[in-house]
């Protein structure tokens, strides 16, 4: 068994004095779509921006890729960083830029490769996560909210990373636009044997591409499961999650 | 990026190359002048063997298809052999999205005569809506007036402490030194001809007539027009302005309005605490200066600087205060989009800000002398 792309033991944060994660656990296996769910305010985006070293717990153990990365220095946190793409809950796009320019970005930043590769690369993402060519030219304000998602997807992906973090990445986006990011993910996963963290709240694809969904709630990972096992959980928080009818319709499909 | 392994190579047989190696990000600069190192003529036979490959990513895969469309377009008729499995979706894939080239039609660029005509009709543009976005500010405060309880009283005070009373400190300060530096250069030549006692006119009247107000003026276009500029432009990147408006509020009577109120109450006030300021500083020159002792100086002043002065110095104030409200406002419903733009507007706020207080400045003169007050 290969060790976990992600390994995070005894985790707490605290902002003053509210506590957001109480001694949390959670490990991320190589090649796995790992979703992360909990309600509004339960500390996903702040457990997500500390696995993408932005934030620094108070205390614990975080491991990437079987390195520890508490208290790295700013070198080698730069190493790691090379290694996974993020995908922000609001693209968080460079205004100053256009699209194209905003996917070539990290390959201009670390690689020296000549500018007409990278812009076909950058092309290239734009192109796998569906966006118009014609979109390329645009500034990020003179797009709609699901065209600045695929396009801060395809800025994510271009340093064809081995990790890929997604906050809310089919939010805001139509039901097609978001089964074909489902789709996309599941075949990216298959080609570059990609790991993802993502954190959503859509039923569908928490049913179509995670293969195991963490709960998380009062400042923990109350359960780790594949989806169909978390609908027969006992735990308070995780039947209250999964209580509505939107869920229950899942059931059935076990 | 994905697993690192033996660097990406090519060995080259007859008609045979094999890819071997790790073909991802990580080895793509070193591969690519060896890919394009390849050529070849119409007609030849060639296999892609990618048996050897140990690792591919999508810039591995999309360098080798770039290589074969390059040599089909010289005319080889390639074949590609050996492809691992779990690697020809995403070859099939890539022949799917990127039929073609990839490259995105460049922008189009401005011939000479209209990247000459844009800048002026652009010019004329921000002028215009300058006039219409002051014309619309004063109508809605004449609006407002006589319905003060609409008057968004809270945001006044708060923007009369952070515009007025935060900057008493920086106004004082440097009106105290320029009240030196008047002072300084008068002593020196007014002792010349034994006229001492005139340096307390001097400092009095120029503090109260130019500078006191002029200075504060300055200071308050950079402090605070910049700062109104980008509070604005930030809401408007942030659709707030937007969303003002669909709840039925005008963003005038919410954001324009109490700033300019505010200031044109500020900014007198501060004025006269720069001259206040000042005439101190020239006063302690003065005394270090010359024989003259500060009760003798302030009477100078008293006597030098009257009613009437001390109301067309101050008074030009709030029409001060009116155009760096007015420029910062405005300039910050000019962002568009992006955090470069607040930044390029937030510029402009205080270079035209300065720029028309000085210009309303010399009206002021022009105008005074023709009166002849
Ligand atoms: N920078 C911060 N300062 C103070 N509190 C914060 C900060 N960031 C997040 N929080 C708080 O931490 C909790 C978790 O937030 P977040 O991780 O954004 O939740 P979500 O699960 O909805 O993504 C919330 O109660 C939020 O108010
Ligand atoms: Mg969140």
């Amino acid at each position: 068994m290969q060790a976990p792309v992600i390994e995070i033991r005894d985790l707490v944060t605290r902002f003053g004095s509210h506590v957001v994660h109480d001694g949390l656990s959670l490990e991320v296996r190589r090649g796995e779509v790992l979703a992360l769910v909990g309600g509004s305010g339960s500390g996903k985006t702040t457990l997500l921006r500390e696995m993408i070293l932005l934030t620094r717990p108070e205390r614990g153990s975080l491991r990437l890729f079987g390195q520890e990365a508490t208290g790295l220095d700013e070198a080698r946190a730069r190493a790691l960083r090379r290694r996974f793409g993020v995908l922000f809950q609001h693209g968080a796009l460079f205004s100053g830029l256009t699209v194209l320019e905003n996917v070539a970005w990290p390959l201009v930043e670390h690689t020296r490769l000549p500018a007409a590769v990278r812009e076909e690369m950058a092309a290239l993402r734009l192109r796998m996560v569906g966006l118009d060519p014609e979109a390329a030219r645009l500034r990020p304000s003179a797009l709609s909210g699901g065209m600045i998602k695929r396009a801060a997807l395809a800025r994510a992906l271009v340093m064809d990373p081995e990790l890929l973090f997604l906050d809310e990445p089919t939010s805001g986006l139509d039901p097609a636009s978001a089964d074909a990011f489902d789709s996309l993910l599941l075949d990216l996963r298959r080609w570059l044997g990609l790991t993802v963290v993502m954190i959503t709240h859509d039923l569908d694809s928490l049913w179509r591409v995670a293969d195991r969904v963490a709960v998380l709630a009062e400042g923990r990972i109350v359960a780790v499961a594949p989806l169909c096992e978390l609908l027969h959980h006992e735990h308070p928080a995780v039947r209250a999650y999964f209580e509505g009818p939107r869920a229950r319709r899942r059931i059935g499909e076990c | 990026m994905t697993e690192q392994g033996p660097a990406p190579g090519l060995e080259r047989g007859q008609d045979r190359i094999r890819f071997v190696g790790a073909w991802t990000l990580a080895g793509a600069e070193a591969c690519l002048p060896e890919l394009e190192a390849l050529s070849s003529r119409p007609g030849r036979r060639l296999v892609f063997d990618l048996s050897g490959i140990t690792a591919l990513d999508t810039t591995g895969a999309w360098l080798i298809v770039r290589t074969e469309r390059r040599l089909r377009a010289q005319g080889a008729r390639l074949a590609r052999e050996g492809v691992p499995e779990r690697y020809r979706t995403l070859f099939h894939e890539l022949e799917q999205r990127a039929p073609g080239s990839l490259r995105p039609p460049p922008p189009v660029r401005d011939g000479l005569l209209a990247a000459l005509g844009r800048p002026i009709v652009k010019g004329f543009d921000e002028l215009f809506a300058f006039l219409a976005f002051t014309g619309e500010a004063f109508v809605q405060l004449a609006r407002l007036l006589p319905r003060p309880q609409r008057i968004r009283w809270r945001a006044l005070f708060a923007d009369m402490e952070q515009a007025g009373a935060r900057a008493l400190g920086i106004v004082g300060l440097l009106s105290f030194l320029m009240g030196v530096v008047i002072a300084y250069q008068a002593a020196v030549q007014l002792r010349l001809y034994g006229a001492d006692l005139y340096v307390a006119d001097l400092v009095g009247l120029s503090m109260v007539r130019e500078l006191g107000p002029l200075l504060a003026a300055i200071i308050v276009a950079g402090r605070t027009g910049s700062a109104y500029a980008a509070q604005i432009g930030t809401m408007k990147v942030n659709e707030e302005i937007d969303a003002l408006r669909t709840l039925g509020v005008s963003p005038l009577d919410v954001l324009v309005v109490p700033k300019m109120l505010s200031l044109a109450v500020s900014l007198p006030l501060l004025a006269v605490f720069g001259i206040v300021a000042g005439v101190c500083g020239g006063m302690v020159m003065t005394g270090l200066l010359l024989d003259l002792s500060a009760g003798v100086f302030l009477d100078r002043v008293a006597d030098a600087v009257s009613l009437r002065s001390f109301l067309l110095g101050v008074g030009k104030a709030p029409v001060f205060a009116l155009i760096i409200a007015l420029i910062g406002c405005f300039q910050g419903f000019r962002v568009e989009g992006s955090a470069a733009s607040v930044g390029r507007h937030t510029t402009l706020a205080v270079v035209q800000s300065i720029f028309l207080v000085i210009v309303a400045d010399a009206q002021f003169s022009v105008f005074f002398s023709w009166l002849g007050i």
